[in-house]
């Protein structure tokens, strides 16, 4: 019996909560995949799929401002949406800590939820008795 | 060290009925929670309808006084009890996770093959639950039986679980009923003289030799099973039955372990693999536009992803390096050679699926692959300087995203040497893409284009990484056939044994010449498309498959059925019915043709190989014909060369091909692998010709020009020669024995140096053609005449054979140097001809009994 209680113990507190922080990792790291995270930040400030101009040979002042301010907007555009996209990311891994966290510690107290649950229980029967 | 007492895993197996009692009691416990839940909510509807203003419908309004409503009636005995039901609930729930998960599962200090080298290491740690379970039961029938150890039937008895959908699979692909076999194995086991007769530490071994082998840190049912098949009786014998063994249960039992392994993967909540598979949403916010090159090109990435996570089997070596190259510094293009069907796609596939799950190199991650539709583009496209113009733009496109690999199926025939409708030559405009590391490309092609067409273009191929893609394993094969039935089988409703797959796998690599896989995926989905129209059976054996090539291919396969076994046994019967005389030879072939048919056939050459020596127009071609009638089922499975035709060593690229043609022999051969192969008057070939056959002769294969291998292990080699017939005409006139005769003419051969002694030497035999007597030919004259006998006889009219005119045939047909060559334009030029003309005059109508005149072979009405 000694044996199977410890057991219980190290797979409840050990095995079982290493498993929860697993699979918090493997959300954070899906939603780097799946918001394309890393790509989103190293090509914040490119402009939006890939459109810009080249000068032509020759110069011309009006054309060369024309450009610059075309490739400007490009860049600007393509800030805005992955800048959104980004926060979005922000977000789900927010709410995965917050879920996680508290899955991890309802897992951790879970033995004495247990008994505060059949507690509160046998109290609200003879309560009303 | 084997001690499943002290194992951890014997914790498990003493507790299993209190938390099977557990389990129970939570079932129990979900009903009452479903009640309690119910009758919580009624008694709270009064409070709702109470405290609810109808005037006032706001939905948080509404919230707030259902959840005070639920609050308030949750306060109450219900409400207590639904909280210790629930409670219960959750601490059971958890431990029936521990008890499956840990208690079933010990974590487990070293691995398995280390284990196995250690004496203190206890191997009854890693036995799955179930094989501890049967060990369990096996150890305690053993004490009952009085016995020191289980003995193999004692394991096997216990290891047959009719409940475990493991074992069930295993013997029901295998055929097995599984509950006759238990119950004939406890009939065996009520004999009270049962005596241990194998080392129980021996199976121990094997079976966690068996786990090893398998890349498994436990010892499951199947490592056991398989173990057991190999010295088991009883299982032995079945099997034997079943012409399997134990590589073969092995086998299965790998297949349903993958499967299993498969699913819980797949059903694993959270793991990184199972996430990602949903794909990813802000990947092309990161990249360029492709708007015309997503107008005319196919997207494989999104097909790959549609058809969900597949095992990669095969190729590894080749996805590698396509890998390397495409992830290198400088032109990153890839050149995919490989026959038809040997799996470029699927080496492509494999690269897209690690491209998708981030599991190959970080260049290639997040790609899209897009295969380049230049048919459609040209279909579309009017003009050729549009077609170019737009090509040119999609490269660009290509270019400019960042995240394409291009694909371009048939690469070959895009390089202009093809002149086909729709096809474009885009030499010109990919070259200065090719050299641009921006682009990463995979082209796809066959060893015949990569030889013709690309290999023309030095400029272009110089660009490319060549891979060849060589034919994957039947092991393999068997895997990706295995991994295909599950949804083969979910569609059509079919079972399909072992047994069946195997010899899918067998026969597809024995008698269809394109590579494996697709040869053997393409006969699976036939075998499931026959058996649906042909099903009344839900199951399909290894006959259904033999039936299938045997209508395909027309080779007789499969056991061999009384019928064929009379025509083997009777073969020289029925090639005298063809060709007269020639006892030996028949005998010879006839004996050939039982020995390969039933098996006893020794070596890689040829079905049977024979040299055929005599004069001319004594019977060897005719032998030939009858042979391939009889065995092939016609004289169209007949490769005939005449060889005289092959008098110069360029003529070798005739028979094994070259660039600009097929090769007579190797195409002739791949396309019929199950055909006599005739070379007529073989000493007149160019010698350089004939060393080509000594590979044939040796090893049953031959390379054709791209290199392809092109089996004849089911082909029968017949050579006929009349060289040395002069001596074979004095032996015979100095009466000499066969075998002296055969001495005379060999040493005749090698000493004028028409045949090589290495080239004789590799043929199964050397057959000699005696001279036909004067009966013989009446013989042949009288077989010739027969057949115009039984022509006439559809027409009603009686011809009648006399001897006279058979004499009169064999005098003017026979010549001494061409035998009975002639007799066939005798009877053409005066048999034939003259009743032809005298149907024609209506000299003869139906009904008629005619004779010829044997010195003028006038029409006689009798």
């Amino acid at each position: 019996m000694t044996s199977l209680v410890l057991k219980y113990i190290d797979w409840h507190y050990f095995q079982k909560t290493g498993r929860i922080l697993t699979i918090i990792k493997n959300f954070i790291a899906f939603a780097l995949y799946f918001f394309s995270a890393k790509e989103l930040v190293l090509s914040l400030f490119a402009p939006w799929k890939n459109l810009v101009e080249k000068p032509e040979r020759g110069f011309d002042l009006g054309n060369y401002l024309n450009i610059i301010a075309g490739n400007l907007v490009s860049i600007i555009i393509g800030f805005i949406i992955r800048a959104v996209f980004l926060i979005i990311f922000f977000g789900f891994v927010s709410i995965v800590l917050i879920v996680g966290i508290l899955a991890f510690l309802l897992w951790i107290f879970l033995p004495i939820i247990v008994v505060i649950g059949i507690f509160l229980g046998i109290k609200l029967i003879f309560n009303y008795v | 060290m084997f001690n499943l007492k002290q194992a951890e895993i014997s914790l498990a197996l003493k507790t299993e009925k209190n938390f099977k009692a557990l389990f129970v009691l939570r079932k129990i416990l979900v009903f009452i929670v479903i009640i309690l839940t119910l009758l919580w909510l009624y008694n709270s509807i009064p409070l709702i309808s109470k405290n609810l203003d109808f005037n006032n419908f706001e939905p948080l309004y509404v919230l707030l006084v259902i959840l005070q409503a639920l609050i308030i009636s949750a306060i109450s005995q219900t409400g207590g009890f639904l909280l210790i039901a629930l409670s219960l609930n959750f601490w059971l729930k958890s431990l029936n996770d521990f008890f499956e998960n840990g208690l079933k599962n010990p974590q487990l200090k070293i691995n398995l093959a280390t284990a196995s080298q250690d004496p203190n290491s206890n191997l009854a740690d890693y036995l799955n639950f179930n094989s501890a379970k049967y060990l369990s039961s096996s150890f305690k029938l053993a004490e009952k039986l009085k016995l020191g150890a289980p003995s193999s039937t004692i394991l096997l008895y216990n290891f047959l679980d009719e409940k475990n959908p493991k074992i069930i699979f295993l013997f029901s692909r295998l055929s097995i009923d599984i509950v006759e076999f238990k119950k004939l194995l406890k009939e065996i086991l009520s004999n009270p003289n049962i005596e241990p007769t194998e080392n129980f530490g021996n199976i121990i071994f094997e079976a966690t030799q068996s786990a090893i082998k398998r890349g498994s840190e436990r010892i499951k049912e199947g490592d056991i099973l398989s173990v057991l098949a190999d010295i088991e009786p009883n299982f032995k014998k079945i099997l034997t039955d079943l012409e399997i063994g134990r590589s073969d249960v092995e086998n299965v039992s790998w297949w349903i372990e993958s499967a299993n392994n498969r699913l819980k993967s797949n059903q694993a909540f959270g793991s990184y693999e199972n996430l990602i598979k949903s794909g990813q949403v802000a990947n092309d916010l990161t990249y360029g536009y492709t708007i015309t090159l997503d107008k005319f090109s196919i997207d494989w990435t999104t097909t790959v992803r549609n058809r969900g996570y597949e095992e990669i089997i095969g190729n590894s070596d080749e996805i590698e390096l396509a890998e390397k190259i495409l992830s290198r510094k400088g032109p990153r293009n890839v050149l995919l050679v490989g026959e038809i069907g040997s799996g470029r796609k699927s080496v492509i596939h494999s690269l897209i699926k690690k491209s998708l799950y981030h599991q190959s190199v970080p260049e290639i991650w997040n790609k899209r692959f897009l295969q380049l539709d230049l048919v459609a583009l040209s279909s579309v496209v009017s003009s050729s300087e549009k077609t170019e113009a737009t090509i040119a733009k999609c490269l660009n496109e290509a270019v400019q995203a960042g995240n394409v690999v291009l694909i371009i199926n048939d690469f070959h025939d895009f390089l202009g040497a093809a002149r086909k409708a729709g096809i474009t030559d885009i030499s010109g405009i990919l070259l200065p893409y090719l050299d641009d590391p921006r682009l990463q490309m995979i082209c796809l092609t066959t060893p015949q284009g990569l030889h013709k067409y690309i290999e023309a273009k030095p400029a272009i191929l110089n660009l490319f990484e060549k891979i060849e893609i060589p034919e994957i394993s039947s092991e393999e094969t068997l895997l990706i056939l295995q991994n295909m039935v599950f949804y083969l089988e979910k569609e059509y409703g079919k079972f399909i044994t072992y047994e069946a797959i195997k010899e899918i796998v067998e026969l597809s690599g024995k008698y269809i010449s394109t590579p494996y896989p697709q040869k053997a995926i393409s006969l699976l989905q036939d075998a499931f498309t026959y058996s649906s129209q042909h099903g009344d059976t839900n199951l399909i054996l290894p006959e259904h498959i033999d039936q299938i090539l045997t209508q395909k291919t027309k080779i007789p396969l499969g056991k061999i059925n009384s019928e064929e076994k009379a025509a083997l046994l009777n073969m020289e019967t029925a090639l005298h019915k063809r060709v007269i005389s020639q006892e030996e030879a028949i005998k010879e072939i006839s004996s050939a043709m039982r020995r390969a048919r039933s098996g006893m056939k020794t070596g890689k050459g040829p079905m049977g190989s024979f040299l055929f020596l005599g004069p001319t127009g004594v019977g060897k071609t005719e032998t030939a014909k009858a042979l391939a009638e009889i065995y092939f089922g016609s004289e169209d499975r007949m490769v005939r060369l005449d060889m005289s035709e092959f008098q110069r060593v360029e003529d070798i690229s005739r028979l094994i091909g070259s660039e600009t043609q097929n090769g007579i022999l190797t195409t002739g051969v791949r396309d019929n692998p199950f055909s006599l192969v005739l070379l007529d008057e073989i000493e007149k070939a160019y010698p350089d010709i004939l060393n080509l056959f000594l590979q044939v002769l040796d090893e049953g294969y031959v390379n054709d020009n791209f290199g392809n291998k092109v089996n004849f292990t089911n082909t029968i080699i017949i050579a006929t020669s009349n060289a040395g017939y002069k001596v074979i005409l004095e032996s015979i006139k100095e009466n000499k024995p066969t075998e002296e005769i055969k001495k005379d003419l060999l040493d005749y051969v090698f000493t004028n140096n028409l045949f090589r002694p290495e080239l004789i030497n590799r043929f199964d035999g050397v057959v000699i053609f005696k001279s036909l007597t004067q009966t013989d030919l009446q013989q042949i004259a009288g077989l010739q005449l027969n057949k115009i006998v039984s022509n006439l006889k559809k027409k009603k009219i009686e011809f009648i054979v006399t001897p006279e005119l058979k004499n009169k045939i064999v005098e003017l047909g026979f010549h001494p140097v061409f035998g009975a060559r002639e007799m066939k334009r005798v009877i053409q030029d005066k048999v034939e001809n003259s009743i032809a003309k005298a149907l024609l005059g209506d000299k003869i109508v139906p009904g008629n009994k005619i004779e010829l005149n044997p010195v003028n072979f006038d029409v006689i009405l009798k």
